[in-house]
């Protein structure tokens, strides 16, 4: 679990040297100087809400900050799109997966006499398993909070390995279809 | 010349069944081990607690022996412990040598402590028993950790009495964290639990350690303690408000800036983020922290006409936690 860090207001300090060398932020009431470091957990904190929220940095977020918080957002888009584009690989748990097989050398070779060349000795080879669907639903024994002694009855529901399916698989489209193009691009 | 020699007779038969006596499993895999080391991990010897306060003796940050309101969730009150109450409302309490965690509504979360151990990747792949002291009146308390993701641990029976847990993870090869709970939560792939106002859990003698066995806990005295909680957080306060001062005989300029060096005690996980509090200023019309590493950090201090200048009252937090 993350911590919820609240930002109201942030701004850069300068050193005697005229240098941008920390922040002063005011991060969950109190006033604080985080270092420039993306090891620090605040200034990690202020990257993230800056690429959401910018506005505690005032009317415009400051140079390196601006293109620190968008790199770090391209970045996470690129990981949630990268791991949504996995998962709607995976094959639908409904449907099931069909085998294949290709046809590939076994690394022996014979000379045919026809063609006067040495040829590979070819097999077939099971390169993806099938993957039978999975029951479309299944039923399952109800009991009475209200009566205990009473009979239970029985309840067809929606395989929950289906729900939860398609619940993921749901998801991981909505990610992808929220992706900004020049992401997609770069994956 | 013949010498008899006598010596008294024995029974072969029982000292080949004392040859049999049990050992026990403990006794056994120590006879098993090939090498002093591996005896020495079946014991535990050695340092071997990668928890860091585990006794709950140290707390930089305040006095919380009486309870004190979780406002924002995932905050640090006992030295290196992240409090946590998601969803719900709750407090934390210094119980002298552990810590609790208590609800004050009733409704679907989690609340409790973690610690995120810094050095994981040095147990990536390895077999880690957690254990900890745990009392509770809910059976939602339990133990778990976050490698990249929740595992599921042990829980507590919620029976009020105290109870040891212990649970054995195998941490993933490359993990992206590791995170130690021991909180009231449902489950790793759903956090929130049912809590009612008042249930509450209580930890003490938190351990982690390599290896499948919960060896009893480690203590440290509190110098030890203290210095290893301060890589990760560090107080500094002066013994009065008004008693101690950073003279600065150097502003003696209208205007001009300059930038005391002051040294933190250790040298921490990283450049920490400072906090700076002061009871007043003398001759001194602005001061702020400008450069930071990681034992020490530069005062930025604009001095007004005076023969010196003075911070009265000094004092600053260095904050380094994960």
């Amino acid at each position: 679990m993350e911590n919820d860090m609240n930002i109201t207001v942030a701004q850069y300090v300068a050193d005697i040297d005229d240098i941008n060398s920390s922040v002063q932020a005011t991060i969950d009431g109190q006033e604080m100087f985080v270092p420039l470091d993306p090891a620090n957990r605040h200034y990690a904190s202020i990257v993230s809400a800056t690429a959401t929220d910018g506005s505690f940095w005032g009317d415009t977020v400051p140079e390196p900050m601006a293109t620190e918080a968008a790199t770090w957002l391209f970045n996470k888009q690129l990981t949630d799109y990268n791991t949504a584009t996995a998962r709607l690989a995976q094959y639908i748990v409904s449907v099931g997966r069909a085998e294949v097989v290709e046809s590939q050398p076994t690394g022996e070779q014979v000379y045919n006499e026809e063609t006067f060349e040495m040829e590979d000795v070819m097999h077939d080879v099971i390169t993806v398993t099938a993957i039978e669907p999975v029951e479309a639903t299944v039923t399952r024994m109800v009991y009475s909070e209200d009566d205990p002694m009473a009979e239970p009855t029985e309840e067809t529901i929606e395989n929950p390995l289906i729900t939860t399916d398609v619940a993921e698989r749901t998801a991981a489209q909505a990610t992808v279809d929220a992706t900004p193009q020049a992401v997609k691009d770069a994956a | 010349m013949t010498v008899k020699i006598s010596k008294p007779a024995i029974n072969v038969r029982e000292e080949l069944a004392d040859l049999k006596k049990p050992t026990g499993i403990a006794g056994e895999a120590m006879l098993r081990a090939e090498t002093p080391q591996e005896q020495f991990n079946l014991i535990g010897a050695g340092r071997k607690n990668l928890i860091v306060n585990g006794d709950f003796s140290v707390s930089q940050r305040g006095d919380f022996t009486s309870a004190t309101t979780i406002s924002t969730n995932g905050t640090y009150f006992l030295d290196r412990m992240l409090s946590y109450a998601g969803n719900v409302t709750g407090n934390v309490q210094d119980m002298n040598g552990s810590i609790k965690h208590t609800a004050t509504n009733s409704t679907v979360g989690y609340l409790g402590l973690e610690q995120r151990i810094e050095d994981y990747s040095r147990l990536a792949g390895e077999t880690i028993t957690v254990s900890a002291e745990v009392k509770s009146n809910t059976p939602f308390a339990q133990i778990m950790i976050n490698d990249s993701a929740y595992k599921d641990g042990v829980h507590h029976s919620g029976g009020g009495d105290w109870e040891k847990l212990s649970h054995t993870f195998t941490v993933k090869a490359n993990p992206s964290r590791l995170y130690i709970q021991v909180w009231i939560a449902n489950t790793a792939t759903s956090l929130n639990a049912n809590i009612s106002s008042g249930e509450y859990i209580e930890v003490r003698n938190l351990q982690v350690e390599r290896g499948r066995i919960a060896t009893p806990f480690e203590h440290r005295y509190y110098g030890e303690e203290l210095a290893l909680c301060q890589r990760y957080y560090y107080k500094r306060t002066p013994s009065s408000a008004s008693g101690e001062a950073l003279s600065l005989t150097a502003a003696n300029t209208n205007g001009v800036n300059v930038q005391p060096w002051l040294f933190l005690p250790t040298t921490m996980r990283t450049n920490p983020t400072m906090t700076l509090t002061y009871s007043s200023l003398s001759d001194i019309s602005a001061v702020s922290i400008a450069r930071i590493g990681l034992d020490w950090f530069h005062l930025n201090v604009t001095a007004t006409p005076a023969s010196y200048a003075r911070i009265i009252g000094i004092a600053w937090t260095a904050d380094a936690e994960l």
